[in-house]
């Protein structure tokens, strides 16, 4: 029996142990002393160090020109997981400083918040760097746990709990469906790293087609759970509104980017294996129906909310099913266009929840519309910065989140779905007037005598804000800062 | 007495059905998370029957499906101590763990 | 080749009889009515079984599964030892040693300390 080099390389694993060991750190800090404001610093060094550790990995992969693996090609280390754990880094490093800035407020200052968003943040990283899909399960499971805690964070708060308890049950529910998916891709090819499933289904006498099917049905199923492509979509809008804000943000950005990681290499897969023909056609048919809900159903959805918390939520299943177009698109190209809009809306999407954070009472609630009035007059700075973000999610030029949707379109054109481009299209005009309604509201209606006054900002959201707002017009004037440097690594592949 | 591996994995597809239908139809949250438990059992005993299977073929598929198992079991016990954590912290508050009772957030 | 199931008779009952000895030397000696129960552990057994109980048990028995079912991992780790004896004993220590964490934080929050 010929077992694989177990070790490879492990260098590319120092970016999770990283923040595993920073997690640790954090805890035990934690607990053996009273200093609770020194929590989200130490987060944010190991969050940093992690992303240090990336990029060199990054640069070093590219120079080399070779993907790398290690622990018997469970966890590989190429072009879409050091992308993906970039942008996964930035995300979970704005969401750490976001919650820094209203810790006490919002109690996030237990010994325990800051070592489960890292932990989160490093599940993540093993769910987009993983080669086979039960090291794909372990990250998503390292992830979820964390965040299930993380929605339920406030104490006596029931929106809260009810969060963390919806998300726990759908979640549990969407990951049994994918355990028992792996179980049938293994069933079918024997094999469970996506190399082997990949060689198995190639080989002549390939007789489990139909079974590999089923699997790769239940495991896109538990999978559209966690990006919440309709009709799986249902727990988010709740599971946002109830989160602790700071944590809302950070699921919209880190889980949704490794989520979306792991899709991509999944589908990437198991569309390949499963090859052309009937049974080939399936998977991506089921996809592309599911997508064109996605965006319809969120776009819909947030069009009819009267809460600003909610109506982003909405708009984040929207934007799930526009990264959907990129995954239906598969390829090279496909990967490079979810990569830029993900990147461009962890930006965008924090430096909103950061602005919302400001504007909702002490107790983290209260988001209606209405709160807005007069603030383009009241806070001109905050309500521009607003306004630029509402713009660059709606897809206005030239904001990132216009050639965001172009790329993903153009992929989606490319790749032969141009209905369903065409339907993103008209649904992202309906996305127009829900966002320029939050402009309106700003700049245009009076407040009254019960419009609350903004709080000041404390200066660690203001970063955060200044942060999201320069990225957003910075790559969107220039997007080849992104997208040539992901198009110009020679070894892009989505699969292995 | 040789059972074939059709016969277990039809076993773990009823015991996926019931635990999935537990899941829908079932009110109270710890019975939603025993259903979730079957699943999970049933995805277990479809792997650790394919294993038997392949390591027929291959001695390596079939230690690695049995490995698997372990890591399934572990994912689940965590599992299940991170919802009991949610689910006691709902029941101190309300003394309830009907999830149909869960609509504070209205949609 | 009997030697090593001889060897893991020996320390196996060794470590009970350790368990017993350290227990019997450093353990607090007392007797009371309530130890002369029938359930000796535990709530008396009276009353309906409906009761609640203190929500500590339930704390105490997540805490066994979890760390119950890690220990698990060491089987397939026994099996395949002779495969990389080096780095599977560093990957065995690290795993502790997370586990370790986990338990110092345990400690640290006082949820074993039974009131």
């Amino acid at each position: 029996m010929n077992l694989p080099p177990i070790m490879g390389d492990l260098v590319v694993l120092v970016p999770v142990v990283t923040l595993v060991v920073f997690a640790a750190l954090t805890l035990l800090f934690g607990v053996f002393t009273r200093e609770r404001a020194a929590l989200g610093g130490l987060a944010l060094t190991g969050v940093i160090a992690a992303l240090v550790f990336t990029v060199f990995l990054w640069l070093q992969a590219r120079a080399g020109g070779v993907a790398v693996t290690a622990l018997g090609g469970a966890f590989r280390g190429d072009a879409l997981s050091y992308a993906f754990s970039f942008i996964i880094l930035i995300g979970a490093g704005l969401a750490v400083v976001l919650a820094d800035g209203h810790r006490v407020r919002l109690q996030l200052d237990q010994p325990e918040f800051h070592p489960l968003l890292l932990l989160a943040a490093a599940g993540g990283l093993v769910l987009v760097s993983a080669g086979d899909l039960v090291t794909l399960l372990l990250g998503l499971e390292i992830m979820s746990l964390a965040v299930y805690v993380l929605a339920a964070w406030r104490e006596r708060s029931r929106v809260s709990e009810e969060a963390g308890m919806k998300y726990f049950l759908l979640g549990a529910f969407a990951s049994a469906v994918l355990v028992y998916g792996i179980a049938l891709t293994f069933g079918a090819t024997g094999r469970f790293d996506f190399a082997g499933i990949a060689a198995a289904a190639a080989a002549p006498d390939f007789a489990a087609r139909g079974l590999l099917l089923l699997g790769a049905l239940f495991v896109l199923v538990g999978l559209a759970f966690k990006v919440a492509f309709a009709p799986f979509h249902q727990w988010l809008p709740d599971v946002y509104t109830g989160a602790p804000t700071p944590v809302t943000a950070f699921m919209s950005v880190v889980v949704k980017t490794a989520a979306f990681g792991a899709l991509l290499r999944t589908t990437g897969t198991l569309v390949d294996a499963l090859g052309v023909g009937p049974i080939g056609e399936v998977l991506p048919a089921v996809l592309a129906v599911s997508i064109g809900l996605t965006m319809v159903v969120g776009n819909f959805g947030a069009l009819l909310q009267s809460g600003v918390k909610r109506m982003l939520a909405y708009s984040a299943v929207a934007h799930a099913g526009y990264v959907g177009l990129a995954v239906l698109a598969g390829g090279d190209a496909g990967v490079q266009a979810a990569s830029y809009y993900l990147f461009t809306y962890t930006f965008a999407s924090v430096a909103a929840f950061a602005v919302l954070l400001s504007l909702m009472d002490d107790d983290d609630r209260g988001d209606r519309l209405e709160r807005l009035a007069g603030l383009g007059r009241r806070r001109p700075w905050l309500a521009a910065a607003l306004a630029v973000i509402m713009l660059s999610l709606a897809g206005f030029p030239p904001f990132a989140g216009f050639i965001g949707k172009a790329v993903v379109f153009q992929a989606a054109i490319a790749a032969g779905h141009a209905a369903l481009a065409v339907l993103g299209i008209s649904t992202a005009v309906v996305a127009v007037v829900f966002y320029a309604r939050v402009v309106m509201t700003m700049y245009l209606r009076e407040p009254d005598a019960h419009t609350p006054v903004a709080r000041p900002i404390p200066r660690r959201t203001a970063v955060v804000m200044a942060i999201g707002l320069a990225a957003t017009v910075v790559f969107g004037l220039f997007p080849g800062l992104w997208l040539d440097w992901i198009a110009r690594a020679p070894w892009w592949s989505a699969g292995f | 007495m040789n059972v074939p591996t059709e016969a277990y994995v039809a076993l773990s597809g009823v015991l996926f059905a019931i635990g999935a239908m537990g899941v829908l139809v079932r009110r109270s949250a710890i019975m939603v998370f025993l259903s979730v438990e079957l699943m999970l059992n049933a995805a277990n005993l479809a792997i650790v029957a394919y294993a038997r299977h392949w390591a027929g073929f291959d001695a390596l598929a079939g230690l690695t499906g049995q490995t698997v198992v372990f890591i399934v079991l572990a994912v689940a016990a965590a599992e299940v101590a991170v919802g009991l954590a949610i689910l006691i912290a709902i029941f101190r508050d309300r003394s309830s763990t009907d999830v149909d009772a869960l609509a504070e957030v209205r949609l | 080749m009997y030697e090593n199931l001889l060897m893991m008779f020996l320390a196996a009952g060794f470590i009970a009889a350790a368990a017993l000895v350290v227990g019997a030397l450093l353990g607090p000696k007392r007797t009371t009515d309530d130890l002369l129960e029938a359930y000796e552990s535990g709530i008396p057994a009276t009353g309906t079984a409906r009761e609640r109980f203190p929500v500590h048990f339930y704390l105490v028995a997540m805490l066994f599964i979890v760390f119950d079912i890690e220990t698990a991992f060491f089987f397939p780790l026994a099996v395949r030892f002779g495969m990389a004896p080096q780095f599977l004993f560093v990957q065995a220590i690290l795993f502790v040693a997370i586990l370790g964490v986990a338990y110092v934080y345990v400690l640290r929050k006082g949820v074993l300390r039974w009131k």
